[in-house]
């Protein structure tokens, strides 16, 4: 049986899920690589270049991990999740990269492109069922069923919390912030100072594409749009009393939307914080940080 | 309405000098100095790219000697170029320089529809007048680049150093001057002559080395440090990859006239990188394998910090650069590149092509 990679980073963190349950039911052995660990960073880093960003590291640390274990590994070239949007230029040329990164193994990298026609998620699942010598039928049956199981799961991630002290958003890409090691598990660390944590997910979809339609020149980012579109929703309905945003550092998209949300926070007097992550970034700094804006939201809730 | 526009190196000259034939007040973008590096470094967010930087530097300097409006164009992404304009207007407008932007939306693949843009703007000048105008800067864009590719072959043999962009300097600003297609003509021919007239000195081969990179980044001599005049002075011949003329005939007229684009580019990528990943990255690989195919002695790629294009190309031109065996020296700028740290980088890579095509002279 042929066994296929999937490596924990990038948009595995969005559709990871999907990806493993249609694989299963596709019958091939699924292989996850673990949650980031410094040893699975530093095998990206040694083979990143140093200017990239640090969830491209993380990524090539994943991939090149997996490339021991498993026949091929699993690189989808994800150019568009959303009309008349794209994700990232690196994101573009991912399978490339890892490619080099790997020389020799199998990378298998479908397409993903929803510009196009036959460029949806579950076409270029298709094909690599097919790329990879899968039953074709039993792929598309398997499609379906990983669609199912992803809605709901993502359905979960929704759920608004509760609470009365003051709260903040912290906004950035997914990947960056669920990943256990440039995440840094800064929602937990937050809760702990005893704040109320928002995420773009919370934001009811139907508002944030209200306000990004709203939005004078919106970017072409899927993500940086929902960032933004998220900052404003949140300032707009008062639900927060400051704005974390949690950005790698080069990373490109991020440097100019976080421009506008920091402009954006300015006029409207909300606090604003940017954190830049890279690889040598300690979590002391982190948490000294996170403590001065938690007791700066504090103190001008009293005032 | 006083307009000013991003410059690029000479490049954008003719651009200048077709807004003023066809009546507009335009105020030329200084050449870039130390002074507007430092304006754009302390407006711009720190990880902005490069270029950005320089832009609005430029238009602040544009703004003080008077200009109200920027022309531009735009862009629908992946790469931060699309998003420039909207930056830079919050940028300029919150630090007191209130500006105008004129977006000139990409014409996907139509010059007519570029040109009717422009149009609007000078309503009261003739069609007559508007295309002959037009006529004139393409035409001027085509002898800067034939003229800055026949200096950049002397100066690798010029017996007196500096005389070259001296020359150079001059017969581009006489260029720059020419408001008639006969006068362009004559200039360029002049010009040529000029070059040619240059004192050389006798030398058994040239080395050879391609420029490749980000499109601002190639053609801002400020930006990457003066790299192709540098390379000259050590004997070196520059093929610059950017041009232009090129571009324009590939993305803007190729529709019009229903000629094929030319893939070959894309093509020779294609092993290495198959996908275009926005600004300049796929041409940079493509270029690579181009040089090594056609025998060049050596890659210079400059990139802006953080590129996203470029970081991609960065990433795979090492396979293209063992399976050829053609040297690469990468070169990422920004505001605190050195200049001595570069000298010193060209220098060692000058000495390791020599030394290479010694070895390989040995050989046989
Ligand atoms: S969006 Fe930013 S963090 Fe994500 S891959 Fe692109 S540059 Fe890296
Ligand atoms: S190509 Fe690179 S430098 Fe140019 S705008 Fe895009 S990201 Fe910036």
């Amino acid at each position: 049986m042929v066994s296929v990679g999937l490596p924990r980073a990038l948009f595995h963190h969005e559709f990871g899920e999907l990806f493993q349950t249609f694989f299963q039911c596709a019958g091939a052995t699924v292989e996850v690589s673990p949650h980031t660990t410094r040893e699975i960073l530093d095998l990206g880093v040694s083979s990143a270049v140093d200017e990239t960003c640090l969830p491209v590291k993380i990524y090539y640390g994943h991939a090149r991990w997996l490339s021991q274990r498993v026949d091929s590994v699993f690189v989808p070239r994800v150019v568009s999740i959303c009309p008349r949007e794209y994700t990232c230029p690196k994101f573009l040329g991912l399978p490339d990269m890892i490619r080099r990164a790997l020389r020799g193994s199998a990378v298998c990298s479908p397409l993903v492109d929803v510009r196009r026609r036959g460029g949806s998620l579950s076409d270029a699942l298709v094909l690599a069922a097919r790329e990879l010598g899968l039953d074709e039928r039993i792929a598309k049956k398997a499609v379906r069923s990983a669609c199912m199981k992803q809605k709901t799961s993502s359905l979960a991630i929704r759920e608004v919390p509760k609470g009365q002290g003051p709260a903040v958003a912290v906004l950035g890409h997914q990947y960056l912030i669920s990943d256990a090691l440039s995440g840094m598990d800064v929602k937990r660390r937050l809760q702990a100072l005893g704040l109320t944590v928002y995420d773009y997910h919370m934001v009811p979809e139907p508002a944030l594409v209200r306000i990004q339609r709203r939005v004078n020149r919106p970017a072409f980012w899927t993500y940086e749009n929902k960032i933004l579109a998220a900052a404003i929703w949140y300032m707009n309905q008062r639900k927060v009393d400051g704005i974390i945003q949690w950005v790698s550092f080069g990373c490109g998209p991020d440097s100019m939307v976080g421009e506008v949300v920091s402009r954006e926070c300015r006029q409207r007097g909300v606090p604003h914080m940017l954190l830049t992550i890279d690889e040598h970034t300690g979590t002391a700094g982190v948490q000294t940080r996170l403590e001065a804006f938690a007791d700066m939201v504090f103190w001008r809730r009293e005032v | 309405m006083k307009i000013t526009y991003p410059r690029m190196g000479d490049w954008t000259a003719p651009l200048g000098g077709m807004l003023e034939q066809m009546g507009l007040t335009v105020v030329r973008p200084p050449t870039p100095s130390d002074r507007t590096r430092n304006i754009g470094a302390r407006l711009s967010p720190e990880f902005i790219c490069y270029p950005l930087k320089l832009n609005l530097g430029n238009y602040v300097e544009a703004y003080e000697l008077g200009a109200d409006t920027v022309l531009m164009a735009g862009g629908v992404g992946p790469c931060r170029f699309g998003y420039y304009a909207t930056i830079q207007k919050d940028i300029l407008a919150d630090a007191g320089y209130p500006m105008e932007f004129i977006v000139l939306e990409p014409p996907k693949g139509h010059a007519l529809s570029l040109l009717s843009q422009l149009r609007k703007l000078v309503q009261n000048v003739s069609l007559c007048d508007f295309l002959r105008a037009v006529e004139v800067a393409w035409l001027k864009l085509q002898a800067m680049e034939d003229i800055h590719i026949l200096a950049n072959q002397v100066r690798a043999v010029e017996a007196v150093t500096g005389q070259t962009s001296a020359v150079y300097k001059q017969q581009i600003a006489l260029l720059d001057s020419a408001t008639t297609v006969e006068s362009v003509k004559g200039l360029w021919s002049r010009a040529r002559e000029a070059l040619y007239n240059i004192k050389k000195v006798r030398r058994e081969r040239v080395p050879v080395v391609r420029l490749i990179g980000e499109i601002y980044m190639i053609s801002e001599p400020f930006a990457n440090l003066d790299v192709e005049e540098r390379l000259g002075r050590m004997g070196v011949c520059v093929e610059n990859t950017l041009s232009l003329v090129d571009y324009i005939r590939q993305n803007l007229i190729a529709d019009v006239l229903r000629m094929h684009r030319d893939r070959s580019l894309q093509e020779e990528a294609r092993p290495y990188l198959a996908h275009f990943v926005g600004g300049e990255g796929v041409e940079s690989v493509g270029n690579t394998v181009r040089a090594a195919k056609q025998r060049c002695d050596g890659v210079v790629h400059v990139m802006p910090f953080t590129c996203m294009p470029e970081i991609v190309a960065q990433s795979v031109i090492p396979t293209v650069s063992e399976e050829y065996g053609i040297p690469v020296l990468t070169l990422i700028l920004d505001e605190h590149s050195a200049e001595a740290g570069i000298q010193t980088r060209l220098e060692a890579f000058v000495d390791l092509i020599q030394n290479k095509r010694e070895a390989v002279r040995n050989r046989v």
